[in-house]
């Protein structure tokens, strides 16, 4: 990157216009300002290394929010892996622990007196499978169009309908259990 | 019913929600982070490695050049040899 370069002018013009959505969308999966923060960098990293080849197709705002959905489910994979990789070394005497435990981390935007009842509906969501946790987050936090979820997830209106509608009942279900466990 | 509306409750709790600000060097991180991963690299450094492999290219081929030379030679010393020994043999 050089400084006064067109092209990077234009970059930072994207960047500091799309940071604050790509940052609260990593941190609505994540659910941890670091991680998030690190998200945020790597999706712009992609987005300048693929800035001249965008077809746009979509829009900007559609393609970027793409990515930074795309590098957030990446990372949670990775966790995963290194959650269970953790697991194997510590039976074999190793310290494999995490930075921190996504079950336990509660979203830093959610208002106090939610802190309890946001920490059950985010355990349900973490045992979603990707697509309808995806469907679920744009459009229950996010408060996305269906039609631009469609967009974004590169998928039709309808097929997001019925995600967010499997979504909904998953977490119900699963709400209703720890109900009855008292949690 | 209570587990109906503790339920409704858990669904809105992300309602009001404050979106969180990014880091304010977010730009400066990115930039760091993308130079760091493709250096750039000076014009000059640049015609000195095209003048590196230009220069192990040619040696390559002269090196190549003299190996068929010497192989050339040492078939044509072997050959003379051989006729040498056939004229031998056949004088005695």
């Amino acid at each position: 990157m050089t400084p006064g370069n067109d092209h990077d002018i234009s970059f930072e013009v994207l960047v500091n216009a799309n940071k604050k959505k790509v940052f609260n969308v990593a941190l609505n999966f994540v659910r941890h300002v670091e991680d998030a923060e690190d998200i945020t960098q790597e999706v712009f990293i992609e987005v300048y290394r693929s800035l001249k080849g965008f077809n746009r197709q979509s829009s900007e705002a559609t393609w970027i929010y793409r990515i930074a959905v795309n590098k957030s489910l990446d990372h949670l994979r990775r966790q995963k892996t290194q959650k269970r990789f953790g697991f194997l070394t510590s039976l074999f005497g190793e310290s494999g622990e995490l930075k921190h435990d996504q079950s336990h981390t509660d979203h830093p935007g959610i208002l106090l007196e939610n802190k309890e009842r946001s920490r059950a509906l985010f355990a349900a969501m973490d045992t979603l499978p990707e697509s309808q946790k995806t469907a679920f987050i744009l459009f229950h936090i996010e408060e996305l169009a269906q039609k631009e979820i469609a967009e974004i997830m590169e998928t039709s209106p309808k097929a997001v309908e019925s995600l967010i509608q499997r979504a909904k009942a998953g977490l119900k279900l699963k709400l209703e259990k720890m109900y009855k466990r008292g949690i | 019913m209570e587990k109906e509306k503790w339920i409704e409750e858990v669904f809105e709790s992300t309602k009001g929600m404050r979106k969180l600000e990014a880091s304010p060097f977010l730009f400066e991180q990115v930039s760091a982070r993308v130079n760091k991963q493709e250096p750039r690299l000076s014009i000059g450094i640049k015609w000195a490695m095209g003048f590196t492999a230009a220069l192990f290219l040619t040696i390559n081929i002269l090196s190549v050049g003299q190996a068929t030379d010497f192989k050339h030679q040492a078939a044509a010393k072997t050959a003379s040899q051989q006729e040498f020994n056939y004229i031998t043999v056949y004088s005695y």
